[in-house]
């Protein structure tokens, strides 16, 4: 007896779960099985559909003018990011631009393009849970969920909460993505998220508006494309290509940045997180 | 039956079998579809019981780490995808408090009602809707970071289901389809043949035995017609040798000389024999058909009267159930007259029907034997009745005339005896009064006495001879002891041996032996002997009575040395009054003892025996039987003393009696007792009367008194409270036997016979005195 329609449905059900499971497994090591593929790192601040469905406009788009598949991949964290970034199997990877820094200063990796955009950093709150602008006996003893300790937004509000004096006030709990601590910031189990608007609004299912600016931390520039110091130049050169011609659409969010070559000097103003960076890397903290 | 119906049973027969297999299909094709049915839903059941397993495996391996690292939004969007691409019709996730963390798709129907595992093990059920839930827990390196659930549709598995349902289904029908199209070319081909078996089977019951049918084939019709053929030979074999058997038993029946018919349950005759036409004066044709109820059928009893139909043995038999057996008829035949005959009939049951088989025979000539022995024998009857009414007659005046006798030697007994009473009484009473007597006087009053007694002996002796030859004299047997006896039988002859000069011996006999006869009467017999033997011996001679045992007889004898007798004396021993030449000599007597003596003896039921030699003597000896215990002996009387008797007080005797001469003897010998004052009425009534007024201390009633006799006024006495035990006796002149058994018995204390033995009477009333005061 045959049951072709159960027995492909529950075959398909079991691929996926195995798929899943080993992607899980490895951190996310690939997305695709092609080999001649593009291999592409992104930077894993929001879940892994998240970031596929934000950037898929931008892996399109790649792969339509260099002429070759291009697949997107994630990473476990911002360490394993950077080791990715390091790895000949990743010609191309997307950091933020402290990482970005290191990267070009220290890893050998040549720039390819920077975004042009930039995005305010806030501390978040629900609104329901009050007015708690400026007003730093409120925030005491809150929980603020922050992504990893590499990211660009977790080293600013640190550096803030030391400027705010609320070092021992505060209390952070780090999720693998800015969807998980927004999650748990709707679940209560944290208070206060830390994000740029724009992140929050490339999370699916989100509606920003429930949420409130506490604070500000900052403005910085949204990440950066770095090469793989073995990539072959041709490729590079393509790549750059590539993303200087993208035109994203109107609401693309964090892939509808228009790209630029970019220069040390872009670099400059994150010199002091990349300490930061270089001294959470030399700790061996995890990353996630 | 024919053609157009048998087809009809064989349409029914071939339809019955396409139903029967076309049923035979359906219910093996439901039968088939409930058990596919069965084994398809188990086998889906485990089949995504199996899947889940591996699912869950790998659901918790996904899971588990994005939990450990709340990566709440991959677990998500992990969630999300099952749900849209895998197969999940939901998936929820929980924390290790139980608070729901995460899920995908619609919430579960069994969220509040399926408990969370509270272990890594997982648990499973299913769902109204076919939905498979299942549920288990996130664990992680040993460490449990929740619990999850999901849920797999099992629409594909109901789908799956219904399809192979249907699949059967179809097959089951085209099965069913297919045998219905091959059953009916089949049953008609079968039941064809079954045609032409039931044709041949028709054919045979019309007649035709033997029919072959052609045989077609080796299956099993084939052999069921070869076994029709065998059978249709066998049976032609049998009914041939039926018919044969049939044809040996009619000529067994007709030789037969019994008549033999045959009956149905109506009585009617189906068969018969020439026997029973010819007993019966009918031809066959006359009796074939006939029953009990043809008019031309007269049937009668031995007494003539006619036989009721319900009465005939062939209809008992059928009613009954069971033969009848040696029914005596007679039957009137047409032409020959009345012929008796002896019938016997038995049921009969063939299939079902009832009938019976009659036979009879012609007794007439042994039943005219009958009657004429019957009529010899009630001719014999008739004269043996005359005859023992003549004997009865004769026996009747013969006993009249018996009775008469006893009345008269009745009557004679007391008649002699009451003269008797008076001379010997007034003797008795002028020898005891005077005392000194004068000279002479006492011998006088001696011989009157003597005298007396002596006629009162002669008297005795042929009144007992008259009752022992009228068949009177009764005895009363007892275990006698000898020796006692021997001795008193030897004082009460002592005095007349002594006047004869002849010594007395008694050889002393054993203490212990005893014999069997009537103690009164064996004294009687004794003492007659012994006085004969001392009356007929020679001066100086010798008696001598001894006893011997020999077996279980004892021998009384009594040997003297007298003359002897002849024998031609001995052969006349025993005639009456016949005294062998002694009539001429001074020894006195009548004649008759030896003869009473010998009679007594057998009436005791022993022998009386003489052996005698002239010159030397003779021996009388009397054979009896030994005796064995003795009978209680009666009170003790010692002899009292007759002159020196005397109450202490004053008592009161009341004589009873209607005769003067009685009652001044009495009151002369009561005279001798002063203390006792004597009281004298003539009948009952008076006596009655004097009892009630003065309470007599002792009474003496005669026997004949007028109106009231003496023994019943004894009894209406007893009766009176105050008399119950007052010494009362009888004083009679009747002698008999029964007479005194009659006083007895009316409750005398004892009963004294006239003539009057004044030494016995004073005794007993000297006794009675002392018993009285005591």
């Amino acid at each position: 007896m045959t049951l072709p329609c159960s027995s492909r449905c529950l075959n398909r059900r079991r691929l996926l779960l195995g798929t899943v499971a080993g992607w899980a497994g490895m951190h996310g090591q690939h997305l695709s099985a092609k080999d001649a593929a593009v291999r592409v790192g992104l930077v894993p601040y929001l879940s892994t559909r998240t970031m596929l469905n934000v950037y898929e406009p931008l892996r399109k788009h790649l792969q339509a003018h260099i002429g070759r598949p291009v697949e997107f991949y994630t990473a476990a964290g911002f360490a394993a990011l950077t080791e990715n970034a390091r790895s000949p199997s990743q010609p191309f990877t997307l950091l933020p631009m402290h990482l970005a820094y290191l990267a070009t200063t220290e890893w050998g990796c040549v720039l390819v393009a920077r975004s042009t955009q930039e995005s305010a950093m806030h501390l978040w709150a629900p609104r329901g849970l009050g007015a708690l602008q400026g007003t730093g006996t409120a925030l005491r003893g809150r929980r603020v969920a922050v992504i990893d300790p590499l990211s660009m937004s977790t080293l600013m509000f640190e550096r803030w909460r030391t400027s705010v004096q609320l070092d021992g006030a505060l209390s952070t709990q780090v999720f693998p993505g800015l969807n998980s601590a927004v999650m748990a910031v709707s679940r209560g189990d944290a208070d206060l998220v830390v994000a740029a608007i724009g992140q929050l609004r490339d999370l699916s299912g989100l509606d920003p508006d429930e949420f409130q600016s506490v604070a500000a931390l900052g403005t910085v520039l949204r990440p950066a494309f770095v090469a793989q110091r073995d990539t072959p130049a041709p490729l590079v050169a393509a790549f750059r290509a590539a993303l200087l011609s993208f035109r994203p659409a109107p609401s693309g969010g964090a892939s509808s940045a228009l790209w630029a070559e970019g220069s040390a000097r872009d670099f400059e103003p994150y010199r002091d997180m990349a300490t930061q960076a270089r001294r959470v890397l030399a700790r061996g903290l995890p990353s996630r | 039956m024919d053609p157009a119906t048998m087809h009809t049973p064989m349409k029914s027969l071939r339809n019955r079998f396409l139903l029967s297999t076309m049923a035979l299909v359906v219910a093996v094709s439901a039968a088939t579809l409930v058990a596919a049915h069965r084994l398809v839903s188990q086998a889906m059941s485990n089949e995504v019981s199996q899947s889940a397993s591996r699912d869950q495996v790998l659901l918790s391996s996904a899971l588990a780490p994005l939990v450990a690292a709340r990566n709440l939004a991959e677990a998500e969007d992990l969630l999300r995808v099952m749900v849209s691409d895998g197969g999940f019709v939901y998936v929820e996730v929980f924390d290790s408090d139980g608070k729901l963390w995460l899920r995908a798709g619609p919430a579960s129907p069994a969220l509040s009602a399926a408990p969370l595992p509270a272990a890594a093990s997982a648990v499973q059920r299913r769902g109204a809707d076919g939905t498979f839930h299942f549920a288990g827990r996130l664990d992680l390196d040993g460490r449990d970071y929740g619990s999850y659930r999901f849920g797999l549709s099992g629409v594909a598995a109901v789908q799956a289901e219904q399809r192979v349902l249907g699949g059967l289904m179809a097959i089951g029908l085209l099965g069913a389809m297919g045998a219905v199209l091959l059953q009916v070319p089949m049953s008609r081909w079968l039941t064809r043949r079954l045609e032409d078996l039931a044709d041949g089977t028709r054919r045979v019951a019309a007649g035709e035995y033997g029919l072959q049918l052609p045989l077609a084939g080796l299956d099993g019709l084939g052999r069921l017609t070869a076994s029709f053929n065998d059978m249709s030979s066998a049976l032609a074999q049998r009914v041939s040798a039926l018919q044969a058997s049939e044809q040996r038993q009619h000529q067994l029946v007709d030789a037969l000389a019994e008549g033999v018919v045959f009956q149905d349950a109506q009585d009617r005759v189906l068969e018969c024999n020439a026997a029973a036409c010819s007993i019966l004066g009918l031809t066959r044709g006359q009796l074939l058909g006939a029953d009990s109820k043809a008019p031309g059928w007269h049937a009668i009893r031995r007494d003539g009267t006619p036989f009721d139909f319900s009465e005939h043995p062939s209809v008992v038999a059928l009613r009954t159930g069971r033969p009848v057996r040696d029914v005596l008829m007679g039957v009137h035949r047409p032409e020959d007259g009345l012929v008796w005959v002896s019938i016997n009939s038995q049921p009969l049951r063939e299939g079902g029907t009832e009938a019976t088989v009659t036979s009879f025979n012609d007794v007439t000539g042994r039943l005219q034997a009958e009657l004429a022995l019957q009529q010899a024998n009630q001719d014999l009857e008739h004269r043996v009745a005359e005859r023992t009414a003549e004997l009865a007659s004769a026996r009747d005046a013969a006993e009249a005339a018996n009775l008469a006798k006893t009345e008269f030697l009745g009557r004679m007994s007391h008649e002699l005896r009451t003269p008797l009473n008076a001379i010997l009484g007034f003797a008795q009473v002028l020898r005891m009064r005077l005392k000194p007597a004068p000279p002479g006087v006492d011998e006088q009053l001696g011989y009157i006495e003597a005298g007396g007694w002596h006629l009162l002996e002669l008297i005795n002796d042929v009144l007992d001879l008259a009752r022992i030859e009228a068949g009177a004299m009764v005895v009363s047997l007892d275990s006698i002891q000898v020796a006692p006896l021997l001795n008193e039988c030897a004082r009460m002859v002592d005095a007349a041996a002594q006047s004869a000069g002849v010594v007395l011996e008694v050889v002393p006999a054993a203490p212990t032996w005893r014999v069997r006869g009537d103690r009164t009467r064996l004294r009687q017999v004794l003492v007659n002997l012994l006085s004969n033997a001392c009356k007929y011996n020679r001066p100086g001679g010798r008696v001598r009575l001894e006893a011997s045992v020999v077996g279980d007889r004892l021998t009384l004898s009594v040997a003297d040395t007298g003359i002897g007798l002849s024998a031609e004396q001995q052969s006349r021993l025993y005639e009456p009054f016949n005294r062998l030449g002694a009539e001429a000599g001074s020894v006195e007597g009548t004649g008759i003892g030896l003869v009473i003596t010998r009679r007594l003896v057998e009436l005791m039921g022993g022998r009386l025996e003489a052996r005698s030699t002239v010159g030397q003597g003779t021996t009388f000896s009397v054979h009896l039987s030994l005796g064995g215990e003795p009978a209680p002996p009666p009170a003790g009387s010692t002899a009292a003393a007759l002159m020196q008797g005397a109450a202490p007080a004053v008592r009161e005797l009341l004589y009873v009696e209607d005769n003067a001469a009685n009652v001044q003897l009495l009151q002369e010998v009561l005279a001798l007792r002063p203390a006792l004052r004597v009281r004298t009425v003539g009948d009952g009534a008076a006596a009655l009367r004097a009892v009630l007024a003065h309470q007599p201390d002792l009474l003496v009633i005669d026997i004949a008194l007028p109106g009231m006799d003496g023994c019943e006024l004894c009894r209406r006495l007893r009766a009176l409270p105050g008399l119950v035990g007052t010494p009362m006796v009888a004083l009679s002149a009747n002698a008999m036997a029964g007479d005194r058994a009659s006083g007895m018995d009316a409750g005398f204390d004892h009963y004294f016979t006239k003539p009057l033995d004044v030494a016995e009477f004073l005794a007993w009333v000297d006794r009675a005195l002392k018993e009285i005061d005591a």
